[in-house]
Parts: C-alpha cells; structure tokens; sequence
C-alpha cells in the first residue's frame, strides 16, 4: 500500500450520479460533465462505475470515457459498461486509466469531461454511480 | 474545529445518491457498493444521510458502512426513519466505530455499504456523504 510521506499525495474522490435517461438508454453521444475546471493540480488514479438501479435490456453495452480536455480531449480513463456487468445492485465495475505520456495528470488550468461514446446498444433502464479518485499534493491557495 | 497542521490530516468525502427503488422502497437485504476498494490507507470519520426526496409512510432502513464484504466489520451506521427523512435537506448524522480502530483502512481493504432488512417507504431519495480522514502518502509504491 502507499507509504505514509508528510509531503506526499493525499486523494479526493469525486462522485456523479449516472441516470438511465439519456445515457444508458441510448445510443447517441452524451456528455455527464463537460469541460469542468479543476482549478488544481491532480492525477485521476481509480475510476470505479457501481450499480445503483439494475441494467435492464438485452445487450445493453455502453462505453463511458473521461478524458482531459473537451469531449473529443485526451482519454484518460474508459469504462465499459453492460448489462452484463450491471444485473445485481452494488457491484463495482473498475475502470482503466492511462497514464502513459501523463495523459492523467491535470493542471489547474486543464479541465475534466466524462462522456458516453456514440455506439453501444441501449438499455432499457439503469443507474450508475461513478467515484473517480485523484491524487493530489498540498498546494498554495494560488 | 481540527487545528491546522503541516504534517496532519486531509478529508475526502465520497458522496453516493441513494435511489428509492431499490433501496427505500424495498424491505429486502441489498447493496450500496459492495467490496470496492480504496487503494489507500485512511480513517472514515463521519457518515451523514441527507434527504433529498421526501419520504413518505412510516419505513425505516439502515444504512451500514463495512470493512470488507456485506459480512465485513460495521465501521458506521445510520438509521433512515420518516422522522428524519420528512423534511428536504435534513442531514441525519451516523454512528462510526473507532473501537480498536475498526475504522482504519489500509490500502487493500474494501469498501462495502449495505442495507440489511428493513421496513419499506413507498417513497425517498438520500445522498450518504462518508467523510474519510488520510494522511499524506508516497505514490502507489
């Protein structure tokens, strides 16, 4: 496990509700935030999706990106979500980071967008809850 | 309030919507998140339900926060009742364990938060804010 160090990383988890509506029950690109400013430095570390309404519909498969930058930005994480996966209430369904290139590391000045890519099939029902955990240094106000 | 101190504590909050359906509006065991894990070592410190749909008929669930699996030690614990579940925006305040320090993770331990049975409201919506303490830490060595 990390090691304790007093100038170290600490972590913060950012939390967002995922609605069937528009998202999993469809097919279409959507953005669930787009463009956010951080306003610090950080380094998306975990990306976990957990059930909170069970995935309904045949196939149901879709792909959910967070990226740095706009909706077409850098892909810095990705998940694949699917009925499959999504059938029991509570399961937590990890994603992949990349950080090659430190394609996950933002600056305050960067911003963060999660999307759903076009494609996929449709649900016909389902929630999500994504936690993405960043690692963060102590920094000055500004 | 905590003093301010170079080498101390920071918080985290991991902040989770709680559906009606599902979960208020049903009487059986179900999951929240089930085994998630943290990756770092740190201390829950607070638990905190806040209504966001009003509840409606007399239901009452606990919410159980866990070291481990939907077995794992009870590290909080709240308790949703249409006393406190009537009004939106009321934060209901939990219960954590500190005893032995069950509610120190390292960074293998899961995450799990669970309701047990309980007696179903017809209606609700709660978000469960869990406020975690950490120290600072090197990278993922």
């Amino acid at each position: 496990m990390p090691r304790f160090a007093p100038f170290g990383y600490n972590r913060i988890t950012l939390a967002i509700t995922i609605p069937g509506v528009g998202y999993l029950i469809s097919t279409s690109q959507a953005n669930v935030a787009v463009s956010k400013t951080l306003g610090f430095a950080a380094e998306l570390e975990k990306m976990d999706v957990v059930t909170t309404t069970v995935g309904v519909g045949a196939g149901g498969s879709r792909v959910l990106n967070v990226r740095k930058g706009n909706a077409t930005g850098t892909l810095c994480g990705t998940a694949t979500i699917a009925v499959a996966t999504q059938g029991t209430l509570g399961v937590v369904n990890a994603g992949t980071i990349t950080t090659a290139n430190g394609a996950n590391k933002f600056l305050d000045s960067d911003t963060l967008t999660v999307e759903f890519a076009t494609g996929g099939t449709t649900y016909s029902a389902g929630g999500l809850e994504l936690l993405l955990t960043f690692r963060v240094r102590n920094q000055n106000a500004y | 309030m905590p003093r301010f101190n170079p080498f101390g504590y920071n918080r985290d909050t991991i902040a989770i919507t709680i559906p009606s359906v599902g979960y208020l509006a049903a009487t059986g065991a179900v999951n929240l998140v089930l085994s998630k894990t943290l990756g770092y070592p740190c201390e829950l410190e607070r638990v905190d339900a806040v209504t966001t749909i009003v509840a409606t008929t007399a239901g009452s669930r606990v919410v159980n926060v866990r070291k481990g699996t939907a077995t794992g030690t009870i590290v909080g614990t709240i308790t949703l009742a249409l006393a406190t579940q009537g009004t939106l925006g009321v934060v209901n305040a939990g219960t954590v364990t500190s005893a032995a320090g069950v509610n120190k993770f390292n960074g293998t331990d899961t995450l799990t938060v669970e309701f047990p049975t309980g007696t179903a409201f017809t209606a609700g919506g709660v978000d469960l804010i869990l406020t975690f303490r950490i120290l600072d830490q090197k990278d993922v060595v």
